[in-house]
């Protein structure tokens, strides 16, 4: 395939619509010019932004129970009870460090279906050893961070993070976030393999190290 | 407590922890499941596609990268991806016409009324620029972009030859996607 022939599909391969023996030609030729691949790229653009035109529709009941099954998790009870303070923490960055422990402790182990990510957690505790801060880390290209602060005073207030690297004296500035009533988190992609993540440290408003996460060595 | 940013119930989503699951399926369920039935049509086929798009994405979670677009898009692309494949493996049903009438209402500013209620810059911008194209391209687009129809489906429902069916959808996306970045370099 030339350059030319590929122009005049480069839309319909942005839109996702060659397929068969066309689009294995179109492949082959992408794969060797980059002008052709930035044309493509350029519209595909465009042609994924048009998909957040598509109308909404309500799938079938059960459709969400029915994915949680296939995914190898439980249906949440609507009647469950949980105390308020897990409902507050329930702050998704926590809920990630729950799955992320049980995961080590239950499906790992046991070998379930669940996938493995590769999940490092480290913890920082309060004056009366308390567990209060958490990193959790996991995942490639993008790795994801993951903090979470847990506080009984109810404080609210602002934080910023950083990361070391092993072997590094730099530390990375990773962002920033609030927690309100004592509960907040941050979940973010950082620039670090997860591997590579010596610790995690949490800042406060007026810069001093709050918490100090450091993770186990690998 | 305020809702959970997308990037962030997307990770807690990878990590398989049920609530959050359950949270980000609520999310986007209708926006997900409303594309498989414009692309498939059968609601039955539009279902496993919608399920299928949740677990991919969920084993897929860590390559998603924020700079390439939005979760929203990104959960989008997947279902387009898993419903052209669907369409591949059984014959396409025909589009509906009334699905599509009121798709193309959707994207013209001066008629939809959810165009005009439209508060996000990036979905009205998109919208005026699809509104600008002249009709035969628009639907072209439309067929190719949010029903995953082929240019040879396009030339057989629009009784037209191949090559125009190919010209309209390269003319279309060509122009929204010029409008997007004059957009872009103007802001």
């Amino acid at each position: 395939m030339t350059c030319a022939e590929l122009e005049g599909l480069a839309a319909e391969l942005a839109l996702g619509t060659v397929s068969g023996a066309e689009r294995a030609g179109a492949l082959d030729h992408l794969a060797g010019c980059v002008a052709c691949r930035e044309l493509v790229a350029d519209l595909a653009q465009a042609a994924d932004r048009l998909l957040l035109l598509a109308p909404a529709a309500e799938p079938p009941p059960g459709f969400e129970s029915k994915v949680l099954a296939r995914m190898g998790v439980a249906v949440p009870s609507r009647h469950s009870h949980r105390p308020r303070r897990r409902r507050v923490l329930a702050g998704v960055a926590a809920a990630a460090l729950v799955a992320a422990m049980s995961a080590v402790g239950a499906t790992w182990l046991s070998g379930g279906t669940a996938p493995a990510p590769e999940i490092r957690t480290a913890l920082a505790s309060d004056a009366n050893g308390h567990w209060t801060c958490r990193a959790v880390v996991y995942g490639d290209k993008p790795t994801w961070l993951v903090v979470s602060l847990d506080r009984t005073d109810g404080l609210s207030a602002a934080f910023t993070v950083d990361a070391l690297g092993v072997g590094r004296d730099t530390p990375v500035p990773v962002g920033s976030f609030s927690i309100d009533q004592g509960h907040g988190s941050l979940a973010i992609p950082v620039g670090l393999a997860a591997e590579d993540l010596r610790s995690v440290r949490v800042f406060d408003a007026g810069g001093r190290l709050r918490y100090e996460m450091t993770f186990p060595v690998t | 407590m305020p809702a959970a940013s997308d990037d962030t119930l997307l990770a807690s989503f990878a990590l398989g922890d049920r609530d959050a699951a359950a949270a980000f399926i609520r999310r986007y369920q209708s926006r997900v499941y409303g594309l498989a039935r414009s692309m498939v049509v059968d609601p039955d086929l539009a279902e496993d596609v919608a399920q299928e798009a949740f677990l991919r994405a969920w084993r897929n979670a860590p390559s998603y990268d924020s700079r390439r677009g939005s979760v929203h898009t990104w959960m989008l692309v997947i279902t387009r991806s898993l419903a052209i494949d669907a369409m591949r493996l059984r014959r396409a049903q025909p589009v509906d016409p009334e699905m599509f009438a009121a798709l193309d209402d959707r994207v013209s500013t001066a008629r939809s009324p959810e165009a005009a209620a439209e508060t996000n810059d990036e979905m009205r911008e998109l919208r005026e620029a699809l509104a600008t194209l002249p009709p035969e391209q628009r639907q072209a687009l439309l067929l190719a972009g949010l029903c995953g129809r082929t240019a040879a489906e396009i030339s057989e429902i629009e009784s037209i030859p191949l090559g125009t069916a190919k010209t309209r959808i390269r003319t279309g996306l060509a122009k929204v996607r010029s409008s997007m970045a004059r957009r872009g370099s103007d802001q």
